[in-house]
């Protein structure tokens, strides 16, 4: 299911513009990490994805649906989205039931519901956790019974809106093959992220915004081989970039495992 | 849990700054005065009396405020939707009324409802008219700092405070709430009982975050030595005058002497 | 000056201790840094430092904590966290007094509530305002404010109370890159010049290795590493409670086997430390090529 949005504009009551005609199309699959500075609209953008917000000028449509013509609920059956703040959300008194809450409105069979609750809980490390209240868990572990009650309804897109806030080592590892064995079930993923190093580690193209408009869009190294436009765009490249430059070796280098490689060729060389 | 990014304007929407003398005065002042215009405006057996105190003491007072036309329109829109409907049901429905002015069919108009409705009125305007002058020329926080030093428990102001600053935050909750369940399939316009089950939906986060949010307010209050046990000082300074202490006495003296008068003619 | 003397702490209803027979002693002036995983017991160990247990949260607490001689379980609250000890936490947004209406005023708070005169409490915020950097802000409703700001103020609004010990919880987890810098530079402007006692909880190493004297990791409430920045953070412990190392440190030791980093060298924390000592190693292999 594609994603396209056309010369879209939208500005906040107050007569502000925060989107300033953007155009994109997203490829069923992809994995797409949008950054940029606070302000620059990448909320805004995605919230334009499930109808959240509609185009004041220009189109959004998912799939072949216009989003000016669905509402949110109906959207959301194709477009999962995981908010900043599970708290903003939770109201059940068991893990297992605020998971179901997502499938139960889309009005699965009893069955089809257990059966995606415990999916998605295996899915994100808290099948033992069913039972409990989720206020008994710690704020990092709601963040992921949020993020199962989105996984719960299976949508072929998911829009993570920073999606590493809080989590330790153990969160950010889970969350990290979690993106990628949900990319290789074909789901385009979508995520606002500050961190660099996450979003190198696990998306392909990024997507970076200023002031309302895209400034670069394309993949990963491209992208990180722009450094002065990135800048200019109020963003810290990954620790890896920084040291692979500062050590002036042959870029863009992005991860670990790149420097690794880059670094042992350059030593061969000597 | 995590900062919004764009924070909505959390200004206080009911106060309107001016250079105006009456803007200077001291809260307790403003306080009293609003007080007494009201309850005379009340108490008063002469019916004319609230619709003059309005015209001749609240405007010109919210004039010399440069908040006329604020107070004015304020109050109107407070009024107007009433003026039908009261004098209607008045007149035509006021018990044991005899003097009719005008009929339509069965309906009849009468004198005492429409002078009921007329007294009711004026009531409204002066009860209108002086909290909105009071309303608009002070700022509770100035309102709150007066009334502490004057004995007002401090727990109590910094409740009142804070529910004004935060009740546009608890606003752009709610809507994240919404947000978030909408977008979980939630459909809020459905029939009646698709509309109850959201009710608990909407409601339920905005209960469970405002209880953990008070937690943590609370441990950042002792971080600032909310309760420790010695008497408060402020950095803001309110000035009073003899003179305005005075007028303060005066004006309670006046009506107290009002409400003798009153009773004294019933 | 701080010391904990075999804390065993379980909150109230839980069935398992959060901290696990703890002994730990702080001495003044120093900068401590706390790492470990969610849950591991950081934000109960300074609750413990500031008194907020077992004041505020009853439970069961074994042990003592001794802050400048006082047993922080037999002096009263009022007593313990400011003036003695200041507590910046993670929410910004929650950490505001919500009575006030601009940042001078917001800052000035803690003051009026410890009864400061007017003209002494005026002198001491426009000093820190000045030391922050919050000038320009001081007529903006705090509510206006980013969340970097907001933690400026936050901190600036403990730090005016002058504490003797300044402990922070995680104060840039929900910031962006942008606020996180702006609020370990206050930071620095606060290490600088005033000799506090600083603990901190933070996860972000470079800005540890850059500030910390001292770090100590905690695992399911027990202390299970203790030592310099760097030695802590390159430790391998550190992956297996859950922490892990930073990429600089995963970087040397990818390539440590091969002759990338040089074997005599401590392995980095911070990307400093990573071009210095791969640097070293590259002009190592240059004269052996």
């Amino acid at each position: 299911m594609n994603i396209s949005v056309n010369d879209l504009h939208f500005s906040y009551p107050n007569g502000v513009e925060v989107l300033g005609g953007l155009s994109v199309e997203i490829g069923s699959g992809e994995r797409l990490a949008i950054i940029g500075q606070n302000g620059a609209g990448k909320s805004t953008l995605v919230k334009h994805f499930n109808g959240l917000l509609k185009p004041a000028r220009g189109a959004v449509n998912i799939g072949d649906r216009d989003t000016k013509n669905h509402s949110v609920a109906q959207l959301a059956r194709c477009v999962g989205f995981l908010f900043q703040n599970p708290d903003e959300q939770i109201f059940k008194k068991r893990v297992f039931e605020e998971v179901a809450f997502g499938p139960d409105n889309l009005e699965l069979s009893p069955e089809e519901i257990e059966k995606r609750v415990s999916t998605a809980l295996a899915q994100v490390g808290l099948s033992d956790m069913r039972e409990r209240h989720p206020y008994d868990l710690l704020p990092a572990q709601r963040k992921f019974v949020a993020l199962a009650s989105v996984l719960a309804m299976d949508t072929p897109i998911l829009v993570l809106d920073e999606p590493t806030i809080g989590q330790d080592r153990y969160g950010l590892t889970r969350l990290g093959t979690l993106i990628d064995d949900l990319a290789q079930q074909g789901k385009t993923i979508i995520a606002i992220s500050h961190d660099m190093d996450f979003c190198a580690e696990h998306f392909e193209r990024f997507l970076v915004m200023k002031q309302g408009r895209i400034v670069m869009d394309g993949a990963k190294h491209q992208v990180f081989s722009h450094n002065e436009l990135l800048a200019k765009a109020y963003i810290e490249s990954p620790q890896m970039t920084r040291l692979a430059l500062a050590l002036e070796l042959p870029g863009p280098v992005t991860t670990v495992n790149e420097f690794a490689d880059v670094y042992a060729k350059t030593l061969r060389g000597c | 849990m995590p900062v919004t990014l764009f924070a909505p304007k959390l200004s206080y929407a009911f106060f309107l700054p001016r250079t105006s003398p009456l803007h200077k005065f001291h809260p307790l002042t403003k306080l009293v005065a609003a007080l007494c215009i009201v309850l005379i405006g009340f108490l008063a057996s002469w019916p004319h009396l609230p619709l003059l105190l309005f015209v001749f003491l609240i405007l010109p007072l919210a004039a010399w405020g440069q908040l006329f036309r604020d107070v004015g329109r304020a109050t109107l829109t407070v009024i107007l939707p009433f003026v039908l409907s009261i004098s209607l049901v008045q007149g035509f429905f006021y018990p044991g009324a005899t003097h009719v002015i005008f009929s339509i069919g069965p309906f009849a108009l009468k004198e005492e409802g429409l002078l009921f409705a007329y007294r009711t009125l004026g009531k409204i305007s002066v009860l209108a008219g002086a909290g909105l002058l009071l309303m608009f020329s002070t700022h509770p926080a100035d309102l709150m700092l007066a009334l502490v030093q004057r004995g007002f428990p401090n727990a109590l102001a910094y409740i009142v405070m804070t529910a004004i600053q935060l009740l546009p935050h608890m606003q752009a909750k709610a809507t994240a709430i919404a947000n978030a369940q909408r977008a979980r399939g939630l459909e809020t316009d459905a029939n009646f009982w698709r509309r109850s089950r959201a009710l608990l939906a909407l409601v339920g986060p905005l209960v469970f975050s405002a209880l953990i949010d008070v937690n943590e307010r609370a441990l950042a209050l002792e971080a600032r030595a909310f309760s420790a046990p010695c008497s408060k000082t402020s950095l803001k300074e309110l000035h009073d005058s003899r003179g305005q202490v005075l007028a303060r006495w005066a004006m309670l003296i006046l009506l107290m002497v009002f409400i003798a008068w009153q009773i004294w003619e019933l | 000056m701080i010391q904990l003397d075999r804390v065993t702490y379980t909150y109230p209803h839980a069935k398992l201790p959060s901290l696990y027979d703890i002994s730990l002693k702080i001495s003044e002036s120093s900068f401590l840094a706390v790492v470990g995983p969610n849950g591991s017991g950081k934000s109960t160990l300074c609750a413990l430092v500031a008194g907020f247990i077992p004041h505020h949260f009853h439970g069961t607490l074994q042990g003592q904590v001794i802050i400048d001689g006082r047993d922080t379980a037999a002096t009263p609250l009022s007593k313990l966290v400011t003036p003695q000890v200041g507590f910046v936490f993670q929410n910004p947004f929650n950490q505001l007094s919500g009575a006030k209406l601009t940042v001078r005023e917001e800052i000035a708070f803690g003051l009026e509530n410890l009864g400061v005169p007017r003209s002494e409490m005026s002198q001491r915020v426009d000093r820190v305002l000045e030391l922050f950097g919050l000038t320009e802000l001081v007529h903006r409703s705090p509510y206006e404010l980013s969340g970097g700001e907001m933690q400026r103020v936050a901190l600036a609004s403990v730090f005016v109370m002058e504490p003797r010990v300044l402990v922070l919880d995680e104060p840039t987890a929900q910031l962006d890159p942008w606020g996180t810098r702006q609020v370990f530079e206050a930071i620095r402007t606060l290490v600088q010049n005033k000799r506090v006692t600083v603990i901190m909880i933070e996860d972000k190493s470079e800005w540890i290795a850059a500030f910390a004297d001292r770090l100590i990791a905690l695992h399911e409430g027990r202390l299970v590493l203790d030592g310099s920045p760097r030695t802590v953070l390159t430790s391998s412990h550190l992956d297996e409670i859950g922490v892990g190392v930073s990429r600089y440190t995963q970087a040397a030791r990818s390539t440590q086997s091969a002759g990338g980093w040089p074997r005599d060298l401590e392995l980095p924390a911070t990307l400093d430390q990573a071009v210095a000592g791969f640097k070293r190693a590259r002009k190592f292999y240059e004269h052996l090529g």
